[in-house]
């Protein structure tokens, strides 16, 4: 019996191997590699030169780091609660079947699919440039508008709203966890003489909460490590002003553009550190207020 | 469902994390190798060949990488037929792509020990390469003939020389100059520029070009592209200051002054009308050539080296392009400007031997024959080899005539420079952060040009091994 079950274990590797390498060859081992880069002077040509805590020490006082990151939490905090408020807002619409809604769902989930393309980019400057669309509907209410694409007070909220446009794979998360809550609940509220925002509330939300907490963490994740919106809209440069200079694209500068790729390292191994901890304190927040149904 | 959720949730988070941990995060390291993807590599078989003597060499495949538009690429693309025409034995891949993608996609393929055979490089960014071993030195070929010089002039060689020895060869000679919308000009009834025109001619023919223009109604045009974050017109303007970006020897050459004075400038520039407001300067910066200020008659005037003259003349066929000098120091400075600049070629120094070779050849037929010049033509400026001229001077065309007599005017103008140092894009880019912060009115003139000069001598030092 004892060999039995040890030679279905060893069948149990022999099919896991592909996965079990490419862990290994393409993340155990590029992260290993990245946290001794993080501890060396390395420009990702010539041999590393070990140069122990000093590139986290120079993040400590580099401007454009502290500016990076003001930046990437300002998006962090913002966009996130606007794209789950929307998205639960659209899946509590979209919940019923009604004539169309499935058509209603692919549509408003498309924005999520194309999210960082190019194409987005040059819809958004039509959408926020000074001529754009945003201006021009303000010209007719006699408010002259402004280039909020361009100007560094402003350019980052438009990089916010393109996050919340991009609601799609939160809304569907709700739609299914809508779906689970028996009709039960909601028939005897109903009859109680509850009312459709009080049933929200009390019913809805409370349910929800799982769902809640992971779209919140899956997307505090997602936004903390957001690139390719600043990448495009800012031509990979941050500007106007390293006003929308995310974290992740000034990694990106120092390591591919200016040869400091242990330095970048550092950056990324910090950035882990930072999501761990907030991740973390999700987790821990999680114990008071979700609520799980087993 | 709890603990499955959690492991979910930390699976989903660490896997996210060790992928950009691993690769640097993001899509344009998985974009870059779709350019070297999609053409078809160009391959002869060594039985076809005609040409004695190089039928029997060993096979050898080489890629060959460039930046540019789709038209370039399309041109290049017969410079190669025509190479393997002649190397039958040759196989060559090209690996076309965008001037930024370009050099994101090569520092990553030199880190992986795999830069293209024969590549493109500009000297902005050539100590980067040649400090860290990735450019093979020419001399070798050149002392054995596989590369000529003959018809090339000591200073065009010199371009591509680092420490006495020749890394690169120039693609051809070009001049920054501005590009003049003499269309919307006449249209308006603005002068011609002043001859030999200077900053300061900028100022008051700028001001009573303002004036024809708010007459015009043209609120949202102005005369001049706003230059303040531009490297190349800094390094102008350092020039006509009498020193220079970096120093011969390669330490920081400017003064805390000339950024002030240049800044300053520029803001009063601003405040004129002559150039755009901050805004929509960054709105249109790294606009393509289609969506440019120019291209949408927002401009009088706009900085562009005088090799793409052609180019502009064919994309905006309903324009009036004429060619101008840059504006030359006038109260400002006493020096020239202008420097003879361009494109190179280079070979890697971490590819096989037969290889190198193979790529050797290639710049060889393309630099130096009538076969590759007759296509290459005035893509890159003025070739250097100045003994083929007969190779493609007839085939020049009115545009391509224009590109050659003001290169030829400003050859005998312009004075040689010196080499931009390792750690260059750096403070290129400390130099536009803090160029974009004066335009927007955060920072003052001095403070920031205080604060580059510090930040570029750090720098500096910092990439001095």
């Amino acid at each position: 019996m004892k060999n039995r079950s040890y030679n279905k274990q060893w069948e149990a590797y022999v099919f896991l191997t592909p996965w079990i390498l490419g862990l290994l060859l393409f993340t155990i081992i590029p992260m290993g590699m990245s946290l001794y880069f993080s501890f060396t002077q390395y420009d990702a040509v010539t041999t590393p030169e070990w140069i122990g805590i000093k590139n986290y020490l120079d993040m400590a006082r580099d401007g454009r780091v502290i500016k990076s990151l003001k930046v990437t939490t300002t998006y962090v905090a913002l966009a996130i609660p606007f794209q789950l408020a929307f998205a639960l807002l659209l899946a509590t619409i979209l919940k019923k079947n009604h004539r169309g809604t499935r058509v209603y769902r692919a549509i408003y989930y498309l924005p999520s699919l194309f999210g960082g393309s190019v194409a987005v980019a040059l819809l958004w400057r039509q959408i926020f440039n000074k001529e754009g669309i945003i201006n021009q509907f303000l010209a007719t209410l006699g408010i002259e508008g402004k280039n909020w694409i361009a100007r560094p007070e402003t350019a980052l909220y438009t990089l916010i709203i393109l996050a919340v446009w991009q609601f799609g794979s939160s809304m569907v998360i709700f739609l299914g966890g809508l779906k689970q809550i028996s009709p039960d609940y909601y028939e005897a509220a109903d009859i109680d003489g509850c009312g459709k925002i009080q049933a929200f509330f009390r019913i809805t939300l409370p349910l929800l909460t799982p769902m809640v907490f992971f779209n919140i963490v899956m997307t505090v994740i997602n936004a903390f490590q957001a690139f390719t919106p600043s990448y495009i809209i800012s031509q990979g440069t941050g500007a106007p002003m390293d006003s929308t200079l995310f974290y992740t694209l000034y990694l990106y500068i120092k390591g591919f553009r200016q040869f400091s790729m242990g330095y970048a390292s550092a950056m990324a191994w910090t950035l882990l550190v930072i999501i761990g901890i907030i991740t973390a304190i999700l987790f821990a927040a999680a114990e008071k207020w979700v609520y799980y149904d087993d | 469902m709890k603990r499955i959720l959690s492991i979910a949730l930390i699976a989903t988070m660490m896997l996210s994390l060790m992928l950009m941990t691993a690769c640097g995060g993001g899509n344009p390291s998985t974009d870059a190798p779709k350019a070297s993807e999609t053409p078809a590599p160009t391959t002869s078989t060594p039985v076809e060949s005609s040409t004695p003597g190089t039928s029997d060499a060993k096979p050898v495949e080489i890629r060959v990488a460039w930046w540019g538009d789709t038209n370039r690429h399309a041109l290049y693309q017969q410079i190669l037929d025509a190479f393997v025409a002649k190397f039958p034995h040759v196989t060559v891949v090209p690996e076309p792509t965008s001037w930024t993608d370009y050099w994101d996609k090569l520092q990553v393929q030199s880190a992986g020990g795999n830069a293209p055979d024969f590549m493109g490089m500009h000297p902005q960014f050539a100590s980067d390469y040649i400090n860290r071993n990735v450019l093979e030195p020419l001399d070798g070929f050149i002392a054995d003939g596989t590369i000529s010089t003959d018809g090339w002039t000591e200073t065009t060689l010199g371009t591509g020389r680092v420490n006495g020895v020749t890394y690169m060869m120039a693609m051809g000679v070009t001049f920054s100059s501005m590009f003049v919308n003499e269309g919307l000009m006449e249209q308006v009834g603005i002068d011609p520029l002043p001859a030999d025109w200077t900053w300061d001619d900028l100022f008051t023919w700028g001001k009573a070009a303002r004036e024809k223009l708010d007459a015009a109604g043209m609120k949202n045009v102005w005369v001049m592209g706003d230059d303040s974050s531009n490297l190349n017109s800094w390094r102008y303007f350092v020039r006509n200051r009498g020193h220079e970006i970096y120093t011969a020897e390669g330490e920081i050459g400017f003064t805390v002054e000339d950024a002030e004075i240049y800044w300053t400038m520029y803001n009063e520039l601003r405040a004129a009308g002559i150039v755009p407001d901050a805004a929509t300067s960054t709105e249109y910066f790294n606009a393509t050539l289609e969506d440019s200020l120019f291209s949408h008659d927002k401009v009088l005037l706009v900085r562009v080296p005088v090799n793409q003259y052609k180019l502009y003349c064919t994309t905006f066929p309903d324009k009036k392009v004429g060619i101008a000098r840059h504006p030359q120091a006038g109260s400002y400075g006493t020096e020239v400007g202008e420097f003879p600049e361009g494109a190179h070629f280079a070979v890697s120094a971490t590819t096989s031997d037969d290889k190198k070779l193979a790529a050797a050849q290639l710049m060889n037929f393309w630099l130096n024959t009538e076969d590759g010049l007759s296509i290459f033509g005035l893509d890159q400026g003025v070739p250097a080899n100045l003994n083929l001229v007969d190779a493609y001077a007839p085939k020049l065309d009115e545009y391509q005539v224009k590109i050659q007599e003001f290169v030829s005017m400003m050859s005998n103008i312009g004075t040689p420079s010196t080499f931009p140092v390792a750690g260059a894009s750096e403070v290129d880019a400390t130099f536009r952060t803090l160029g974009d912060e004066v335009a927007f009115g955060y920072k003052e003139p001095a403070v920031a040009a205080k604060e580059l000069y510090e930040k570029a001598v750090e720098i500096v030092a910092k990439n001095k091994k």
